[in-house]
């Protein structure tokens, strides 16, 4: 730790609470202004508290809006998502770290080298496929290339703890009478919890915030996810309904700040793992 | 043991789901983009074969494509200062503080969690003129109101007034990646440079900085690729304008694909972004290891 006093301490102080309001307090202040009236979003004072609060923009976002299908498509395509991330990943990883199998470092390599793909790239080819096979503007056109783009990194994290399981265990498993199969669901995936929060709270984060597949693959208002309907509000010549927008953000954005407050751990060592890693 | 571990069946009965999702959705895809940048495609009539032509017009006759690309070099060189230099900033600040280090990081890695949308949203109210934003608010206050304009549709500012709001919401990230590489310095050597006499400015410099400098060089290739790829923000707020002057290669690339329907022309810029990128992380590795020799 650095030892600073005094005079030192005390600029250092204040510059870490102004950059520190710099960074949260634009959010703490869409949550206030979505308790406000038409009246106060005309006036001259953005910071200004609400002059009364009121719930009508949570009240309009909820009845008017979309916002009950784009919450149910959100939650079957992070669900769907996760849990075939999940599977997939830790099956990969088992037999990439704990089979014996040839090719395991090629394939992990393989997977890995999926971190540094830009997105953008896939757009077109896969655009074009599902227009032929006829999944575009279905949730499958969402689930299918998150899984793809959420495996490399989630393979990773398996792979790094299956690093740390003995083999002793597996071979005593193995006395027993257990074969494969039962060594990895009776022992090694139970095991693995606390990477599954990791994963799972980290993929939940991404996929509850996609947008550009989102964006592209999905036209038809039924099939929306949450960040492409968050875009209603904008209306004709960029004229915004602030106070709705506001709202709709405001309960869109409770779910992972839920979970980001109550698994900040888990979130952010799987977030700095895959930046890390690329 | 090892008998039962080798069981090719299950080896790929395991293997199998994630290896061909990841196959069809991320590997095949740029195969398949590097092929359609040999065509003249409209998505609907026949694909016509038109070999280089996409990349001569791309580097040869295409203007937006250049003014898209330095474009980008201004977004990344922003985002990438913001993000490394502020983030390190802030992983200093934090290593002095001893109360409240956990409820401070937690804080101030909370923008990453939101979704690019809502910043982006968040951001074009800040920026606003009419009625006025938080921005152009705060300069009135404090006596620049003569500063205050209509950020996103003014000429100059627009592409830095794009940029900030990516640079902003990952900051936290980069703290938190260079604070645990500062704490992960042992406590001896720091004693024994403060025994030499080092001032606090010494010891960074020549004792901190050269020991978080892989990390530093990882952070640095990190915020460059990402922002390399930026698009979400950019697209929302201004989809590139006003003129050209926040056009992206990636927002260039999506418009040039999905609304004016040139996917041949698309992929080959498609291709371009992803040469780009690898290009980037071998210069920058290449500039932070010469430096050290």
């Amino acid at each position: 730790m650095m030892k600073i006093s005094g005079y030192s301490k005390a600029v250092l102080l204040v510059v870490s609470f102004a950059l520190l309001v710099i960074q949260v307090y634009p959010l703490v202040w869409v949550f206030i202004s979505s308790f406000k009236g038409p009246n106060d979003f005309s006036g001259d004072n953005p910071l200004s508290l609400p002059s009364q609060y009121t719930f009508d923009n949570y009240f309009n976002v909820w009845s008017k809006g979309n916002l009950g299908t784009y919450f149910s498509n959100s939650i079957i395509v992070a669900v769907t998502t996760i849990v075939l991330v999940i599977l997939f990943s830790a099956m990969a990883a088992f037999v990439i770290e704990k089979m014996s199998f040839k090719w395991s470092q090629s394939v992990l390599f393989l997977f890995l080298c999926g971190i540094m793909i830009p997105i953008q790239v896939v757009l077109i080819p896969l655009f074009i496929l599902y227009n032929k096979i006829g999944i575009i503007n279905t949730l499958a056109s969402l689930i299918l290339p998150q899984v793809g783009f959420a495996l490399p990194i989630s393979i990773y994290l398996f792979v790094s703890f299956y690093k740390y399981i003995s083999n002793e265990i597996m071979e005593a498993a193995v006395m027993d009478g257990c074969g494969v199969y039962q060594v990895f669901w009776r022992m090694i995936f139970p095991l693995s919890r606390n990477t599954i929060v990791t994963v799972v709270v980290m993929n939940l984060i991404f996929v509850w915030n996609e947008f550009i597949f989102a964006n592209t693959f999905i036209h038809d208002l039924k099939s929306r996810t949450i960040p492409v309907g968050l875009m209603d509000y904008i209306g004709q010549y960029g004229l915004t309904d602030w106070g709705a927008t506001f709202a709709a953000i405001s309960i869109t954005t409770i779910p992972t700040m839920v979970v980001y407050f109550i698994f900040n751990k888990s979130v952010i060592s799987g977030m700095t793992a895959g930046a890390t890693k690329g | 043991m090892d008998k039962v571990l080798r069981n090719r069946k299950a080896a790929l009965v395991f293997l199998l789901p994630a290896l061909l999702v990841y196959l069809l959705t991320v590997l095949a895809p740029i195969l398949w983009s590097m092929y359609f940048s040999f065509f003249s495609w409209d998505g609907v009539s026949d694909m016509l074969y038109i070999g280089f032509d996409n990349y001569t017009k791309m580097f040869g006759g295409d203007k937006t494509f250049w003014k898209a690309f330095s474009n980008n070099l201004i977004y990344v060189s922003i985002i990438v200062a913001m993000q490394v230099l502020l983030g390190l900033l802030v992983a200093i600040l934090l290593t002095s503080i001893t109360k409240g280090r956990e409820l401070f990081k937690t804080l101030y890695f909370a923008p990453a969690i939101i979704t690019s949308v809502a910043i982006a949203q968040l951001f074009q109210n800040v920026y606003s003129f009419e009625p006025v934003g938080i921005l152009n608010y705060c300069l009135q206050q404090i006596g620049l109101g003569d500063w205050s304009k209509p950020w996103l549709s003014d000429l100059h500012w627009a592409l830095t007034a794009v940029s900030v709001p990516e640079g902003w919401r990952y900051i936290g990230l980069y703290m938190i990646i260079l604070y645990s590489a500062l704490i992960s310095i042992p406590a001896d050597i720091e004693e024994a440079a403060r025994m030499d006499g080092a001032s606090s400015w010494k010891l960074f410099r020549s004792i901190k900085m050269p020991l978080i400098k892989p990390v530093l060089m990882v952070s640095i290739i990190m915020a460059t690729t990402g922002a390399l790829k930026g698009f979400d923000i950019p697209y929302i707020m201004t989809n590139g304008g006003p003129g050209r002057v926040t056009e992206l290669l990636p927002t260039y690339m999506y418009k040039t694909a999905f609304s004016s329907l040139d996917f041949g022309y698309g992929s080959a810029m498609a291709v371009f972004i992803v040469i780009e990128s690898l290009i980037a992380v071998a210069f920058i590795r290449r500039m932070m290891d010469s430096k050290e020799s």
